[in-house]
C-alpha cells in the first residue's frame, strides 16, 4: 500500500508561492505510481487548483485509492461539496452529497461543445448575472485552455477542470490541469522551436500569437489544424485588466498579470504536465 | 439579396469547435467556387472561439484568397464577440498567420 498526505493551508497565491504544495508535488510519484491511500486530515483551506490536482490523482489509481477526508468540517464540506469524493474510493460516498450549488470537479476526456457554457452559467447564476458579454467571453477562454489541453498534452487522463466563483470577492477560478508531455515536450515537436532551452522559455514562448506545437503541414492528438491562438488570448485577456493566469509545466511556473513583466519562479521537482490556474475579475450584475 | 448569393445561417448560440469551422468553411468554398456570393448568418450566435473562427475565415481566405473573400462574403450579426472574433481572424491572417496545414513547408 502507497500512501500519499496532502496538507496544509491554502492561500492560492501563485506569485507568492503561498500554496499545497503537497498537493502539486504529489502529482509525480501519482504519475509513476498510483498511491493507494490519499489522506487528506490535515488539509485545511483548499482551492481549485488543489481540486484538481487531488481529481487527477484519483483518475490516475482509477477512483480505486481510497480517501481519507479532512478533519475540519469545513473543508471535509468543501471537499465533498465539489465532487471529490466520485474520484477515490470513499466509504463516506454514501452518507454526503454535494450541493447543487457547487461545480462539481470534471475529468474531460474528449471536447465537449457544451461544457463552458454549462460550468460558465453557473458561474453567472452565482453572481446573479454578469456583465453583458463577459460570460461568453469567460466561455470561450475556457473552450480553448480545454482544448488545448486535450489536443496537445497526450495526458493519461485527459484533462481535470475545477472551478470554484467568489462573488464576495468578485471573483472566479478555475483550473485546468492535464499530466502529459508539458509545454516544452509539445514545442519541441515542432521543428521551429526545437531550440527551446527551459520550461520558463517554453511557457513564455506558448502564450505568444501563432505559437504551436504542431509543425507545419501537421495535425494535432484531435485530428484539427491548430493556429496557436488560445494561450495568447488568454495572456491578453489577463493582463489587459481582466484577470491572472499562471501556467506551470514541467520546472517553472509563470503568471501572466496586468501591469507587470510575467513573474517567472522554479517548480522544484517538476510539474509532470501543464496547469493553468486562472482568476477572473468579475463585476458583479448585468 | 440576389440569387447568386448563398446565405448560411448558423443556430448554435456557440460555434466552439474547429470541426465545425472547417465543415462550414468546406461548404463556403464550394460556393464561391461555383461563383455564387455568400452571406453567413451568425445573429442567432452568442460567442465564436478563436479557434473555430480561424478554421473558418483562414481556410476560406486561403482556398479562395483575399479578393474573392472581401468582395463575396459577407456576415451578419448580432453579438459584438462573434464580430470580434471574426474580425480578428481576417486581420491575423493578413498578417501572416495560419493554420499549422498552411504554414511554410505544409505539403
Amino acid at each position: 500500500m502507497s500512501r500519499v498526505r496532502i496538507w496544509g493551508t491554502d492561500a492560492g497565491d501563485f506569485v507568492g508561492g503561498r500554496l499545497i504544495w503537497s498537493a502539486l508535488k504529489a502529482l509525480a510519484p501519482a504519475k509513476a505510481q498510483p498511491p493507494t491511500e490519499v489522506d487528506l486530515s490535515d488539509l485545511a483551506l483548499v482551492r481549485p487548483y488543489a481540486i484538481a490536482a487531488l481529481a487527477a490523482i484519483g483518475c490516475l489509481s482509477r477512483r480505486k485509492a481510497r480517501i481519507v477526508l479532512p478533519l475540519t468540517h469545513d473543508s471535509r464540506d468543501y471537499v465533498v461539496r465539489n465532487g471529490l469524493l466520485e474520484f477515490f474510493d470513499s466509504t463516506d460516498a454514501g452518507k454526503l452529497s454535494p450541493s447543487p450549488r457547487a461545480i462539481p470537479v470534471r475529468q474531460l476526456e474528449r471536447v465537449s461543445a457544451t461544457f463552458a457554457d454549462e460550468i460558465t452559467r453557473v458561474w453567472e447564476s452565482e453572481f446573479g448575472g454578469m456583465p453583458g458579454g463577459l460570460r461568453p467571453r469567460l466561455a470561450d477562454h475556457l473552450d480553448e485552455i480545454v482544448r488545448n489541453a486535450l489536443s496537445h498534452a497526450r495526458s493519461p487522463i485527459g484533462c481535470v477542470v475545477a472551478a470554484q466563483a467568489y462573488p464576495s470577492r468578485s471573483l472566479i477560478e478555475i483550473a485546468v490541469l492535464d499530466l502529459g508531455q508539458t509545454i516544452r515536450g509539445h514545442l519541441a515537436q515542432n521543428p521551429l522551436h526545437a531550440s527551446i532551452k527551459n520550461d520558463r522559455d517554453a511557457i513564455i514562448l506558448a502564450t505568444g500569437e501563432g505559437v504551436t506545437g504542431t509543425r507545419a503541414g501537421a495535425l494535432n492528438e484531435l485530428g484539427e489544424p491548430n493556429s496557436g491562438i488560445g494561450l495568447f488570448e488568454l495572456r491578453h485577456y489577463c493582463e489587459s485588466g481582466g484577470g491572472e493566469v499562471t501556467i506551470a509545466s514541467g520546472d517553472a511556473m509563470v503568471t501572466f498579470l496586468e501591469g507587470k513583466a510575467p513573474v517567472a519562479s522554479d517548480f522544484l521537482g517538476g510539474f509532470p504536465g501543464c496547469l493553468v490556474a486562472i482568476r477572473f475579475f468579475v463585476e458583479s450584475g448585468p | 439579396m440576389s440569387a447568386a448569393t448563398k446565405q448560411f445561417r448558423e443556430t448554435e448560440a456557440a460555434l466552439n469547435t474547429v470541426a465545425a469551422g472547417l465543415s462550414l468553411a468546406a461548404m463556403v468554398i464550394n460556393e464561391l467556387k461555383a461563383g455564387s456570393s455568400v452571406q453567413l448568418d451568425f445573429v442567432a450566435v452568442e460567442r465564436m472561439t478563436p479557434s473555430f473562427a480561424n478554421a473558418l475565415v483562414m481556410t476560406i481566405l486561403d482556398a479562395v484568397g483575399v479578393e474573392v473573400f472581401r468582395t463575396r462574403v459577407s456576415i451578419a450579426f448580432s453579438s459584438t464577440l462573434v464580430q470580434e472574433a471574426w474580425m480578428k481572424a481576417v486581420e491575423r491572417y493578413e498578417r501572416g498567420i495560419r493554420l499549422s496545414t498552411q504554414r511554410p513547408g505544409a505539403a
